[in-house]
């Protein structure tokens, strides 16, 4: 499903100096799994998760990013998404005078016309955000509401995965959505990316806590320190970084 | 000197043909007088503060005359439920006009049958002297008056239907108009009415237009102005808008059009509790179109309201002036006034020259003002993007999303119905 080959990537900052982010990811996400990425603040997990989605601050130096056959680079950011990559964006953005429910409709039907499929219209588009909006425990008053604009932490990212689920993505990109949520906007978020695991799908969670994995269990964990990921394992993998934190696998990236 | 005597030539030309001897002679006397000062004053520079970044300099080199009578054009009717009244080039016509559903209280006429039916009435407010630094157009457009239309809405009187002035310029080239308008509400009445200035197969004609708007004691004009000219036209217009007691006015302008267009409004709040809002949208999608708007607004009295909320898009090379003034006397108390003026600008060469301004003279006053000057949001426009939104779908919505707070703001289904169908693409909503 994802394919990545030792992606490096940099930014400029305000003085116009480039600085190395990613160093050389390496990352394998078959169909129907789910991996984590974890690791400290700064590691670079979030500009992977950016990089995906197609965010152009970003240059590639080197490596490859492919999506079910599909050269990720080649393609714009809404390319991508009609190609089936959603990502949970981990500060969704505030975009006023632009009606929610519009705005998923949008998105919606341009999925659906790459797909050669015709517009939904009123009526089916309400019945099936209907549904979709219990799942994730949101209120209808924020669909006839601006995007995000003044909703909540919690309910913004109620607003990404009812985005996802509407947009039922082939590969879930979800970048640090459990962060500054209760624990009630929490099960409606796992409950939401868990009633979208099938075979046929992948989802790669990049967080910082282990308390989302205890509702979206992972297949694979990677640790992600410095550009780098420098361990994968299984789920329990996890756990071990919530008792020991980063610091003694941090210790190891040095002498690499 | 050679520059004044070009523009003098073509206006000799101009005024001598609009000279008849119907007109009253106290209307000969009073154009000749504002032609002479025009002329001693000449078109203003940008040396001069109210000019500085609209250069009108080439209206000296084209030949303005004044358009040939004109054949009736076809003219899709919008709606079944207005007041029309049709001007082609700057001339009435007749059978595209619709005055049906006119009040028979109220008086609606073209300015040219005004002069003959009443006379006395009009007099008084077409001999207004105005200042010619600041409006050495409106002199101009007294030079030649002629046209126009004539709105009188008696006391206690609600028209139901909006009145549509509707100027179309179609199938001639540099030709000058110079329409005079004169809309007096009069005390507890209530109108609303639309001024459109529409351009269609016509090139490098001049409208010059005066609209003077009288609101008395607690009348409601609603004053919807929509500048659709062709590109390459220009349009210079002076709203000016005199307030009584209690009085409410709300005007809503609508620029889409012409190579370079000027709106002057001012408005003098003489009495108390007197109320104005001002709205503005402009869309400049054309290289080296330019708007500038010079507002100015007059506190003379205590307890009255004023606020501007002025909104452009702008792109390619084009350019937008806004110069929004409030003025508050000694003894203005209790005044509030708001202006806000925003910008967005959708390419790189594209400039907007915006300053509002407050001069305040008296204490207990509540006024905020405020000018922002910015491009779309990159995030935002990336996160419709990451949802699969095509770039140039996603760059509409959020232009649109820009304009839509202008838009909520007309409350009035038909204004807004018939704006949107009206204008351009951004508008729709």
């Amino acid at each position: 499903m994802l394919m990545i080959k030792n992606l490096h990537a940099a930014i400029q900052d305000e003085k116009q100096k480039t600085k190395s982010i990613l160093h050389g990811i390496n990352l394998h996400v078959r169909p129907g799994e789910v991996h984590a990425i974890m690791g400290p603040n700064g590691s670079g997990k979030s500009t992977l998760a950016n990089l995906l989605a197609g965010r152009e601050d970003y240059q590639i130096t080197q490596g490859e990013m492919w999506l079910d056959g599909q050269n990720l680079m080649d393609l714009t950011p809404e390319a991508r998404a009609r190609a089936g990559l959603f990502l949970a964006f981990q500060y969704p953005v505030e975009i006023p005078g632009v009606n929610n429910m519009y705005f998923l409709k949008a998105a919606v039907n341009s999925v659906r016309k790459h797909h050669q499929l015709p517009p939904l219209d009123a009526m089916d588009f309400l019945t099936l955000i209907k549904s979709k909006i219990k799942e994730v425990g949101m209120d209808e008053k924020f669909l006839s509401r601006a995007v995000n604009e003044s909703f909540s932490g919690g309910e913004k990212k109620r607003n990404e995965i009812l985005q996802m689920l509407m947009l039922s993505p082939k590969l879930a990109i979800l970048d640090e959505t459990d962060s500054g949520l209760d624990i009630d906007a929490l099960q409606s978020v796992a409950k939401g990316v868990n009633s979208l695991r099938a075979p046929s799908r992948s989802i790669v969670v990049v967080t910082h806590y282990q308390r989302l994995l205890n509702y979206i269990v992972p297949d694979v964990v990677h640790v992600m320190v410095k550009g780098k990921i420098i361990k994968s394992g299984g789920k329990e993998l996890a756990l071990e970084l919530e008792e020991k934190g980063y610091g003694w696998l941090s210790e190891s990236v040095e002498q690499v | 000197m050679s520059a004044v005597l070009t523009l003098s030539a073509w206006l000799e030309n101009a005024f001598a043909s609009t000279l008849t001897a119907s007109q009253p002679s106290w209307l000969q006397a009073f154009r000749a007088q504002q032609f002479e000062k025009f002329l001693q004053r000449g078109l203003p520079t940008k040396r001069e503060e109210w000019w500085k970044y609209t250069n009108v300099a080439y209206l000296e080199k084209t030949n303005f005359a004044l358009a040939a009578d004109s054949e009736t054009s076809e003219l899709e009717k919008y709606s079944d439920s207005t007041i029309l009244l049709v001007f082609k080039n700057g001339r009435f016509l007749q059978e595209m006009s619709d005055l049906q559903l006119l009040p028979p209280d109220v008086i609606l006429l073209p300015l040219s049958s005004a002069l003959q039916t009443h006379e006395e009435l009009i007099k008084p407010y077409l001999l207004q002297e105005p200042d010619e630094q600041r409006h050495p157009f409106t002199v101009l457009n007294g030079a030649f008056i002629g046209e126009g239309s004539f709105l009188y809405i008696p006391e206690n009187c609600v028209v139901p239907y909006p009145i549509h002035l509707l100027f179309l310029n179609a199938q001639q080239n540099e030709f000058i108009s110079a329409p005079r308008n004169i809309i007096v509400a009069k005390d507890n009445s209530h109108v609303k009415m639309i001024e459109e200035h529409r351009g269609n197969q016509a090139k490098n004609y001049f409208t010059n237009a005066v609209t003077e708007l009288y609101a008395q004691a607690n009348a409601r004009l609603d004053y919807y102005k929509l500048q659709n000219e062709h590109d390459t036209a220009t349009h210079i217009a002076h709203i000016n808008v005199q307030q009584q007691q209690d009085s409410h006015v709300n005007a809503f302008f609508v620029d889409v059009g012409s190579r370079l267009a000027r709106e002057d409004l001012t408005v003098h709040l003489h009495e108390r509790h007197a109320t104005c809002h001002m709205l503005g949208l402009y869309v400049l999608e054309q290289d080296e179109q330019h708007l500038d708007h010079h507002i100015y607004v007059d506190h003379k009295a205590s307890h009255c309201t004023s606020s501007m909320l002025y909104k452009g898009v702008l792109d390619k090379k084009s350019q937008a002036v806004f110069n929004g003034k409030v003025y508050a006397h000694s003894g203005a108390k209790q005044t509030k006034a708001q202006q806000s003026n925003h910008n967005l600008l959708l390419s790189a060469a594209a400039e907007v020259n915006t300053k509002p301004e407050l001069e305040i003279y008296e204490e207990d006053v509540k006024c905020v003002h405020g000018a922002t000057i910015g491009q779309l949001d990159a995030d935002a426009l990336f996160y419709l993007r990451a949802r699969g939104i095509e770039k140039e779908e996603a760059l509409k919505i959020l232009t649109q999303a820009f304009v839509e707070e202008i838009m909520d703001k007309i409350t009035d289904p038909f204004m807004k119905d018939y704006i949107q169908q009206r204008t351009g693409h951004y508008a729709r909503v």
